[in-house]
């Protein structure tokens, strides 16, 4: 990132047990954590991440922990075109070949996470894209993301029930 | 067809010194594994993996994923590399008889990561020939002040014993090594075994070694001490000999003449600049 004309260069350590868990099985984390599989496809969804898969999520099977990292393909485009990007996906929920989408069965789960999604406070949608601005957001498109994620986050739920598509092994109603 | 894998790890990143720690086979279809920590029916016992990880248990979640995923492919598994833990082709197994793929497994675990040859060999049953001739060779350069000890103050670039030295594909631990700028191996072998077998393997072996050091150290010396047969030629000994030949240069300890050029050059590289 830059600050003061200098360029500084960071990393983020993931490696909450100490080294570099190996790949999950998306089966089995969706059968052993089903709630919080759709825990994390809702977060995926409202945060628009395409790049969830079986190496950026990390199961430590001492503790019994799930965790997920490697946002770096969600929300906008880097680079890209902001108006072109939310509109392709305003009508979708925006998860590519999310790995836990496709193994998820059942329902049971999702709502009270779309729920939860509601309460996000305006405050804080505001305060992140504030945030964002200060690190490459366009401070002219503010206005434009902070109304798109409000939208967002208050029809996330008609989002999922118009892409049930996206999970091949929920069974139709 | 027979392939075979390497599981590594890489206690350091920084320092990028990897260590074999599991075994995969492919032998007519049949796969098998074998792995730091497990027993020889498989069953794993942590007990085994000592201090030999800093996080003990990430490896076995990770052995517990590689024994998930090897029937899946080889491919996801060589693919799927972190900076602590990685799979790699190892290469192909020839002639290896009747042997299943467990067998074949357990010999590349035990050459590969256990006991090393004379685990993989079971040559601690037939050694004393080798033993001798080891022994013969050590106290030979002992007494010409050539061997590193803690006494030796005169050699600029003594001849040090079992030290590990690192290959294209594994790090072996030859009987003597010595580094002048150039790298000098040398190995032994006695011709006098009872077992025809035996002695074809370790020459294989010496072979084997002398190559992959080879493969990383392009300007590699390599020597084959031998104690020749004192019986007639045997078909063990014309491979022994020929498979040491095209890998090495064979001196026979019991030529004077030989011996003589071969400890003198071992003084000129360890007394050079």
């Amino acid at each position: 990132m830059e600050s003061e004309n200098s360029t500084y260069f960071f990393s983020l350590d993931f490696n909450l047990a100490g080294q570099a868990l190996p790949p999950v099985s998306p089966l089995l984390i969706v059968q052993s954590f089903t709630d919080l599989a759709w825990g994390i496809i809702v977060f995926d969804a409202l945060v628009m991440n395409g790049d969830r898969h079986n190496h950026n999520i990390a199961h430590d099977a001492t503790t019994n922990r799930v965790q997920i990292f490697d946002h770096s393909h969600a929300y906008l485009t880097p680079g890209g075109d902001i108006d072109q990007t939310l509109a392709a996906r305003t009508a979708n929920l925006a998860l590519g070949a999310h790995c836990l989408a496709q193994e998820i069965n059942t329902t049971i789960g999702l709502s009270p996470w779309i729920e939860k999604v509601k309460q996000i406070p305006d405050y804080f949608i505001e305060g992140l894209v504030e945030a964002g601005c200060g690190c490459g957001i366009p401070p002219d498109r503010k206005d434009l993301l902070v109304s798109f994620m409000k939208d967002r986050r208050d029809n996330l739920g008609s989002l999922f029930s118009a892409n049930m598509a996206n999970f091949p092994k929920v069974p139709t109603p | 067809m027979t392939k075979y894998w390497i599981a590594k790890y890489i206690e350091d990143p920084m320092r990028n010194e990897p260590r074999n720690i599991g075994i995969f086979v492919e032998h007519n279809g049949v796969r098998a594994a074998r792995f730091v920590g497990e027993r020889e029916d498989g069953t794993f016992d942590a007990r085994k993996l000592g201090n030999k990880f800093t996080f003990p248990n990430v490896y076995t979640q990770w052995r517990t994923y590689w024994r998930r995923e090897m029937f899946a492919g080889w491919d996801a598994l060589a693919s799927t590399k972190t900076a602590n833990y990685f799979v790699e082709l190892g290469g192909e197994v020839s002639d290896v008889g009747a042997d299943t793929a467990d067998e074949v497994c357990s010999f590349l675990f035990h050459l590969l990561i256990g006991g090393g040859a004379i685990d993989a060999y079971n040559w601690n049953i037939d050694e004393d020939g080798n033993v001798a001739l080891a022994t013969e060779i050590t106290a030979t350069l002992d007494h010409l002040q050539l061997l590193e000890n803690e006494r030796a103050l005169f050699a600029r670039h003594p001849v040090v014993k079992e030290r590990p030295v690192a290959g294209h594909h594994v790090t072996h631990t030859p009987s003597f090594s010595q580094r002048n700028g150039r790298l000098y191996v040398f190995d032994h072998i006695d011709l006098n075994g009872t077992r025809p077998t035996k002695i074809k393997e370790r020459a294989g072996l010496l072979g084997y070694m002398f190559s992959d050091i080879r493969a990383a150290e392009k300007d590699l010396q390599a020597y084959s001490l031998v104690r020749p047969s004192t019986e007639n030629a045997s078909d063990a000994i014309d491979y022994a000999k020929k498979v040491l030949g095209s890998e090495s240069s064979v001196v026979n300890w019991l030529d004077e003449n030989a011996r003589g050029a071969f400890l003198e050059e071992r003084r000129k590289v360890a007394d050079a600049a």
